[in-house]
Order: structure tokens, then sequence, then C-alpha cells
């Protein structure tokens, strides 16, 4: 367990595209394409990924072992049996949820800031 | 998804050389899966989305690489270096070159976004146009069939005859017929005119195109008394009934009949002759009745082998060449010829590919403005080559020290190419988005082109573009980069060194030498099609066009079936309109000038036999209402027009022009006479001479032409012309509601001003003109740019030169003189050039001038004068400027 922390605090802060990824994997595992257009909606149109941006960032997340390649293919003529599906790891879910943890010190910090600096004006 | 053509994705395989080998062997196939994907989503055009590919790839491609490498170590190239890395070394200092000469780097990108702009423009437009397949199956296979006439000259086809070619031919598995018409649509929001097309029940066969929805239309379907269907296309299908699902099925009603829709046509589907908006069965066609000589088959009469109006499409079996498929028809057709003897003797039948037919009036002059924009384009490189040659004299220094440290010759050169082409892709990639604004703007300017809706960006002009930028990084790169790299190290560590400055001087005469002879080609160019312009449009016409405005109608004939009825209709429509305020005269005729209609037909005197085919004189017949020719101000030379006394029942009357009357009956009068022409019964009898007046448009010119009275040829089809106090088309709302107070149903269209008309006339002239002297004005700033640029920077190597001369006594005007009388040889060298340049490619234009000869002295003259001067003003505003400085300044700085 200690390790796996380690291994956490080594990779955060984590990229947004990383994070992204690792939330859109969280309930399913997906392919590329899934992944776009998941991500695209739930960012409301904020992260717009050209397919290399995408598989530079998964290559990067599969060596790292934050996710990794699925053996399930999905129920057959359901979807293109061809595509490669993804999942997230052990290692994947602690460091989105340590990230969501980080940032939500972050948003903290900067409210009560920004609170302040009302204040004073 | 739709399945893409694979076009895209192996433009997008190509792209992902960017990456490294290993990233390419573990994610390639998932890379193009999901580009698939997202080019199959995003929305056209897609230029947005491919430059956004574009741009990704190449950013996340060099950046896996350099990530991949770790940092190599610049300058020298080692043993081990893959190609890629070297390059990826050479880019990185590309870069940071071009980063430190900001101003160098964007007078480059900027000249080659204009040059690679222009061209990547004209090429979408000849791609969609000229170049992409029509989206048929085996395209190839689909041709059009025409009669010809004994003289040689095309002609539609008569329906007997296209029944014969179906039963005979055995080099076509399908034949069809097409015709196009306006269709009345009722029932679907307000009345509204269709551009309907009725077509046999092959049609969509020959075409090979399936629907969409539903199906096409069944053997029998077209034949009269079958039942009323249709087919849509995809746009009419989403704009008028908002895509609704259950549209099979569903009835709508054209020509005040029931016509059930029983398909919808996929999106994909283009038809280049005209804008469909539903396809009928031709025995809907109003005039199906006319084509079959008003009897039912079978039994053609005779008269229906003389009505050519058919438009026939044939799909050739496969396996047969053009030529055999051509070599049988002639065969039937002249056995066809043989066997009805009179009405079709002498004549012969061609075919010829579907989309050379459906482009054959814009091919000329898109190739012309192709080949004007690469020569910018031409010009453009030389001049960047020329900048790039400058910067090279002031960079050799930095060569010399990268030389000295043990780079080799071939890197510099490579590294120096590296930079060009970093710069060319840049200009292109700028040059890309400037080009899509750019055929953007020439759509909205250029009257309607064939297959005009389906230009844009595609796979094909991204790949051009791109080629068009490396082929020009390289142009303007390669000579630069053997000069540069061809270091002499301790000449160019020296200080103040010039060895190699007269050589290169030479070479950046000569390249100033190429832009001004290849701008003078297109000034030239261009004068000639403005000057032919001008021709054209100052000829006379022979009548008014200010101040008539002009509209069309079509009466219902199962409203209106007889002719006196129909005459009734028009008549009493004409006297409302007459009497509308602000309204002079109005007249009906069944075509007018410039409208694209009338009949020719073949007329003899009364009192000779008929002539053979070919050898009669064939008019341009239309037939007219009284206040005809005075609506028009066509003078009356002898003799009365059409009046109250010329019905149905009494002598047909006619009026012939002065070059009808001159040919049949020299130095006669006319009035009094008879004539007869073919499929008019009876002879008419001539009561007036009028004014020549061009019918045909510009280049027909004027010609015979013959008038009979409306009264006593009356039919569903008239234009109204209406000559008016005031601005023409303040008038229209009042003609049309004078119009419905006959006939509140009664739909118009075409309503317009005759001016207009007459002045869409040269539309294609005056684009072509207009684009012509674009091209040929951004020639004519890029060749001063370049003798701006060659003058300033000899005058700034030769500033001590000057000082003395100016030091030992020299006025200011002699060193202008001086400047400018070099300048004068490198202009008259050009100048030369570019004439006989001209001369031996005028003929390319030869076909697009109107009373203008190719080699048009005038023209040349005024265009090179012109070319002169700018080149001289460039010359001398550096030469001014060296000849103001300050010679003891000058010579104190060095």
């Amino acid at each position: 367990m200690a390790s796996t922390r380690h291994a956490v605090e080594r990779l955060l802060p984590l990229r947004p595209v990383v994070f992204q990824v690792l939330l859109s994997l969280l309930d399913a595992e997906m392919h590329g394409y899934a992944l776009v257009q998941d991500i695209a909606r739930r960012t409301a149109a904020g992260i717009e990924l050209e397919p290399g941006n995408l598989y530079r960032h998964l290559k990067f997340m599969l060596d790292a072992g934050l996710i990794e390649e699925s053996e399930r293919r999905p129920v057959a003529g359901r979807d293109d049996e061809r595509r490669r599906y993804y999942r997230i790891t052990t290692l994947g879910r602690s460091a989105a949820s340590e990230e969501a943890r980080r940032l939500e010190g972050v948003l903290a910090d900067a409210r009560a800031r920004l609170a302040r600096s009302q204040g004073t004006r | 998804m739709p399945p893409r053509p694979s076009r895209a994705a192996s433009v997008y395989r190509l792209l992902l050389r960017c990456y490294p080998a290993s990233f390419r062997a573990r994610f390639e196939r998932d890379l193009t899966e999901l580009f698939d994907d997202l080019h199959g989503a995003a929305p056209r055009p897609r230029l947005f989305f491919w430059l956004r590919i574009l741009l990704g790839t190449v950013r996340h491609g060099l950046a896996e690489r350099i990530a991949a490498r770790g940092q190599p170590r610049p300058f020298a190239s080692r043993p081990g270096d893959s190609v890629m890395t070297t390059l990826a070394t050479d880019l990185r200092l590309a870069f940071r070159t071009i980063r430190s000469q900001p101003a160098f780097a964007a007078t480059v990108i900027a000249t080659m976004a204009l040059g690679i702009g222009v061209t990547s423009a004209m090429f979408t437009v000849v791609n969609a146009v000229l170049l992409r397949p029509l989206p048929y199956e085996r395209p190839e296979q689909v041709v059009m069939l025409f009669e010809r006439d004994p003289r040689g000259a095309t002609a539609q086809v008569s329906l007997p005859a296209y029944e014969d070619w179906r039963a005979r031919l055995a080099t076509f598995s399908s034949l069809a017929t097409f015709g196009s018409q306006t269709a009345n649509l009722t029932g679907v929001g307000e009345p509204d005119r269709l551009r309907a097309a009725f077509v046999s029940a092959d049609f969509f066969k020959v075409l090979g195109v399936s629907p969409l929805l539903g199906r096409a239309f069944a053997p029998g379907e077209d034949q009269p008394g079958a039942r009323g269907v249709t087919v849509l296309p995809y746009g009419v299908w989403t704009r008028r009934f908002g895509s609704d699902p259950a549209i099979l099925g569903r009835t709508i009603t054209l020509n005040n009949a029931p016509f059930e829709v029983i398909g919808i046509l996929p999106r994909s589907f283009e038809f280049p002759f005209d804008e469909i908006e539903a396809y009928l069965p031709a025995a809907a066609s109003p005039e199906y009745a006319t084509l079959t000589g008003r009897a039912t088959r079978p039994g053609l009469p005779a008269s229906a082998r003389e009505r050519r109006s058919l438009f026939v499409f044939g799909r050739i079996v496969d396996g047969v060449s053009v030529d055999a498929a051509s070599a049988e028809l002639r065969r039937v057709s002249e056995q066809f010829a043989a066997e009805s003897p009179g009405t079709s003797t002498g004549w012969s039948a061609e075919i010829a590919p579907f989309h050379s037919v459906a482009v054959r009036l814009v091919r000329t002059p898109l190739q012309v403005l192709m080949g004007a924009v690469t020569l910018v384009l031409l010009i453009a490189c030389a001049n960047v080559a020329n900048l790039t040659l400058a910067r090279g004299t002031a960079r050799a220094r930095d060569m010399a020290v990268r030389a000295a440290l043990g780079a080799g010759r071939r890197r510099l050169a490579a590294q120096l190419l590296t930079e060009s082409l970093v710069l060319a892709l840049a200009g292109g990639t700028l040059g890309l988005l400037l080009g899509a604004a750019l055929t953007e703007g020439l759509l909205a300017l250029a009257p309607p082109l064939p297959r005009g809706a389906t230009i844009g960006p595609d796979p094909l002009v991204l790949a051009f573009t791109a080629v068009v930028s490396i082929v020009t990084g390289l142009l303007f790169g390669v000579v630069p980069a053997l000069r540069g790299s061809r270091v002499p190290i301790r000449e160019s560590l020296q200080e103040g060194s010039r060895s190699t400055d007269a050589r290169r001087g030479r070479l950046r005469q000569a390249l100033v030498v190429a832009e001004l002879a290849l701008s003078l080609v297109l000034l030239v160019g261009a004068g000639l099609l403005a000057r032919s312009l001008t021709q054209m449009v100052r000829t006379d016409l022979g009548f008014t066009a200010e101040g008539v405005l002009t509209l069309e109608y079509r009466l219902p004939r199962n409203k209106y079936a007889e002719a006196p009825q129909q005459w009734d209709v028009h008549r009493r429509i004409l006297e409302r309109v007459a009497n509308v305020p602000g309204i002079e005269r109005a007249a009906l005729a069944s075509a007018i000038p410039f409208s694209g209609n009338g009949n020719r037909v073949p007329v003899w005197r009364a009192e000779d036999p008929e002539p053979d085919k070919g050898a009669a004189t064939v008019v341009m017949a239309v037939s007219v209402t009284d206040d005809y020719f005075a609506a028009m101000e066509i003078p009356v030379l002898a003799g009365r027009t059409c009046s109250q006394g010329d019905a149905v029942n009494s002598p047909l009357a006619v009026m012939v022009n002065r070059q009808l009357a001159d040919r049949m009956w020299p130095g006669q009068s006319a009035i009094g006479r008879r004539l007869r022409a073919t499929g008019v019964p009876g002879e008419g009898v001539v009561v007036g001479l009028v004014g020549d007046t061009i019918h045909a448009g510009y280049r027909a010119g004027l010609g015979p032409q013959l008038y009979a009275c409306f009264a006593q040829s009356p039919q569903v089809f008239a234009t109204m012309v209406a000559r008016t106090t005031g601005e023409p088309m303040a008038s229209a709302r009042a003609v049309q509601q004078a119009v419905w107070t006959i006939d509140p149903d009664q739909p118009m269209w075409k309503i317009r001003s005759l001016a207009s008309m007459v002045a869409s006339g040269a539309d294609r002239e005056r684009l072509l003109a207009t684009l012509m002297t674009a091209a040929a004005l951004l020639a004519l700033v890029l060749a001063a740019l370049g003798v701006y640029g060659v003058v300033s920077y000899s005058v700034t190597r030769r500033a001590r030169e000057v000082s003395v001369r100016m030091a030992l006594g020299a006025s200011r005007w002699s060193i202008l003189g001086m400047v400018l009388r070099e300048t004068a040889a490198v202009v008259a060298l050009g100048l030369s050039l570019g004439v006989l340049g001209s001369l031996a490619s005028s003929r390319v234009i030869a076909g697009q001038l109107h009373e203008v000869k190719p080699d048009d002295a005038g023209t040349i003259i005024v265009t090179g004068v012109v070319l002169a001067v700018a080149a001289l003003v460039a010359a001398a505003l550096p030469a001014a400027r060296a000849a103001s400085a300050d010679p003891v300044a000058s010579l104190r700085l060095e």
C-alpha cells in the first residue's frame, strides 16, 4: 500500500487530459472514440482531443500503470470488436481520487483568497 | 457511422509519419480508427477539422520524437543518427533561426501564403468542377447522346430517334431521357415553383444511383396514363419536408396533378445540369404531347421526328469503349435516317461523356485561371528566393562558423533547405486558410458554375496544397541552399568580405527578369480579356435594355386547354398590366433576348421548293404581341407590326428583321412577300420590317430573325416585357398583383430587369476578366517588390561606392540616373521575354476573346508601359534614398 501511495505521489499533479481519461474510465471500459466523445461531453467542449494527443497520453498512462488494455470484448455485433478497449487500474483509481483531493485543496485555497480580496476592497 | 472513403484515412496515415516508428507500431491502427470516427462526425466543410489534425499531428509527432530521443547535440549528425533525428535537429534549428528574424520570416510567409492561397483556391474549384468524378457508379460509362445535323452541329434528340436507339443499340446497357421545366407546387405552404425533371423510367439506372429511401421509377411508370409518382432529392426532403421519415407514400400536387413520393435520393447525389427539385416521369411533362406530335403511341407521326428536345443519357456496357459505342450509334442512326427519308436525311448522332458535357463551357476559363495563379505562385517563389539569397549573404559568417566547427556542406545545405521548407509549410498553412476564404469569395462573386454546390476543400485539396508548399519550398530554397553551403571559410570570417556578391547579384537579377516576364504575360492576358469584355458590353444590342421589367409565367394547361382560351387569358393579363401606374407599355413574347429561350426554324421563300436540309436559312423565330417593338424600342423600319386583325383564323402575319430581308430579297422590299417555315402549315405574309437585335447572347451576335403574332400562335408559356417610367423593379409588385386579379393562383418567376439579364449575358467573361486582372495586379505588385528588393539591396552594398562618387562631385541626379539605368536594362530584358511569352501563350485565351486579336499590339504596349513604370518607380525609391545619404557619414561608418 505504501508503494502505491509513493507511486501516486510521484504522478501528481495529473495533467488535465490524464485526469479526464481516468474519470471517464471509472464507470466503464472505453475505446479511443468513446473517450474523446465522453470527455468532450463532460467538460462541455472544454477539451477537444486530437487523435495523436489522446494516444500520447494513453501511452504515458499505460507505461505508468494508470490504465491497462482490456481483454474483454463487447457483445458481438454491438460494436467493432477490433477496437482496443482500456480500463482503469487500482493505481489509476487512487491517482484519480488523490488528484480530486488535491484539486479540492486548490479550490478551497482559491476561494478563500478570492473572498479575502473582495473583503479588503 | 457512414463508411468514409479511405482517401482521408490514407492521407492521415501519411501524416502519422511524423511520429517515431515505435509509437506508430503501437498505436497506428487505433489512431487511424479514431481518425475515421472523428472525420465521419466532423461537420462539412471539414477545413478546420483538417487543420486541427494537421497541426496536432505535426506538433505531437515532433514532440514524441524529441521525447523519444532525449536532447540530440546540434550541428553535427552522428553516424548512428537516423534521418528523422537529424531532421528533428534541423527543424529545431530552423525554428530558432526563424524566430530570430521575425521580419524576414513574416515577409516570406506572407508572400508564400498569397501565392499558395490563390493557387489553392483555384484548385479547390478546378478539383470540384473538372477533376472529381461524378458521384455515380462507374461514372466514366455514363454518356450523353446527341443527334447531329447535316452541318455537323449537335442537337437534342427526338422521341422516335430515342425509341429506335433504345430498341437497337447493343453497346448500351440502358438509355434514358431527361427534360426539365418548372412545375407549380401547391398544397405545401405557399404556392411555389419547383424545378422539375421529366425522366424516363431508366434514368437512375443509367446513372447507377439507388435512392436512400424508397425506390426509383419502375418500368411503365413513365408511360401516359400511369399513376403519378415522384422521386425527391435529399435537399428538398430536408428543406421542404423537414426530413419527414414518413414522406414515402405522401402525395404532393404539381401542376394541379397528384404525385406520390416513392423515393428520396441520397445526400451525395448530384446532377450537374440544373438544380432539380423533383424528378417526375417523362409522360407527366406538359410538353409530352408536343414530343409525340399530339398522338399517342404506338405509331408516332413523322412530325415527331422534327421535335428534337430530349436530352438522352446512356450507360455503356461494361468493357465496351466509348469509341465502339460511338461507332455503333453512328451506324444505327444512319440506318434510322435512311429508313425515314425527308425528316432525318443527312442526320447522324454522336456521344460525349456526361461529365465533359456538363462542364464544357467552364473548362477553358478554369484552366486559363489555374495557369494564371500558377504564374503568380512562380513569381512569389522568385521573390522569396531573392529574399533568401539576400539573407544568405548576411548569414555567410554564421555558416562559416558552423563549417569551421565541422559541419559538412551537405549538412549546411540540408539546414538551409529545412528553413525554406518550414517557411513554405507555414505559408502553405496560412495559404490554405486564405484559399478557403478566397474560394468563398469567388463563389459569392461568380455566376453559378456547374457542380458549384460541391465546391469545397477535401483531402485532395489538402494534399495538393501540401505538395505545392513543399515544391515551392524546394523551389525557392534549393538555389540559396546550394549557394549558402559553399562557404569559403577564411574569406567569410574576414570583415566586409564581398567575394560571392557578384555571382549572387547576377542570379538575383535573373530572378527579377523572370518575375517581370511572367508578370507581363499575366498583364497582357488580363488586358486582352478586359478589352474583349469592354467591346462586348459596348455592342449595339438593337433594343433598349434600360427601363424594362420582365417576368415569365406558364398557364396551367389543364385549366386552359384550348388556344382561344389561352389567348384570352394572356390578353386580359396584358390589358391589366398596361394600366398599372408607372407602366408605359407592356407586351408578351415567346422568348426575349438574353433569356436563353427561342426557337431556331429553317425558312424559305414560299414560291421556292423546300430546300435541302442544311441549305435553308435558319432564323430565330419568336411570337410577340403588338406593342413588343415599342416596349423594347426596336425600330420598325417599314410596314406595320401585329394588329387586332391578326387572329387565329386570318392569314399568318410575320415581321422580318433587316438581316433576313437582305438575305431573302436582296435589294427589294420585303413587305408583302411570303415565307414558309419547317413544321408550320401554310405560309406567312411579311407585313413589317424591323431592326436587327442580339438575341442569343453577345457571342452569337446578330442573325436573321422572324417575328410571328402571339394571337395567331398562342401558347401557355409567355415572357412579359413592360417598359416602366421609373426603376423597373419598383413596379414588380404592382405588375404581379395585376396578374393575380386575373388568376390568383398564377405563379410568376424570373422577375427581373432586362438590363440585369443583358449584364449577366457577359457574366462568364466578366468573371474571367476580373479574376485575371486580380492575378495580374498581384503579379505586378510582387514583381515591383522584387525590383525594389534587388535595387535597395544593391545600393546598400554599394553605399561606399556611391559615397566616393558623391564626394568626388557626382550630383544626386547622376547617382539616381546610374541606378535607374542599371534597372532599365533588367526591365527591358524582362519585358522582351514577357512579350515573347505572351505571344506564345496567346493561343490559350484566343477562344475566350470577343473581337480582339490575341496579339493586339495596343494591349501589349499599354501593359508593357504600366509594368515598366511600376518597376522603375520601385527602383527609384531606394535609389533616391541612397542618393540623398550624407556621403561623409557613410564613409566614416566604413
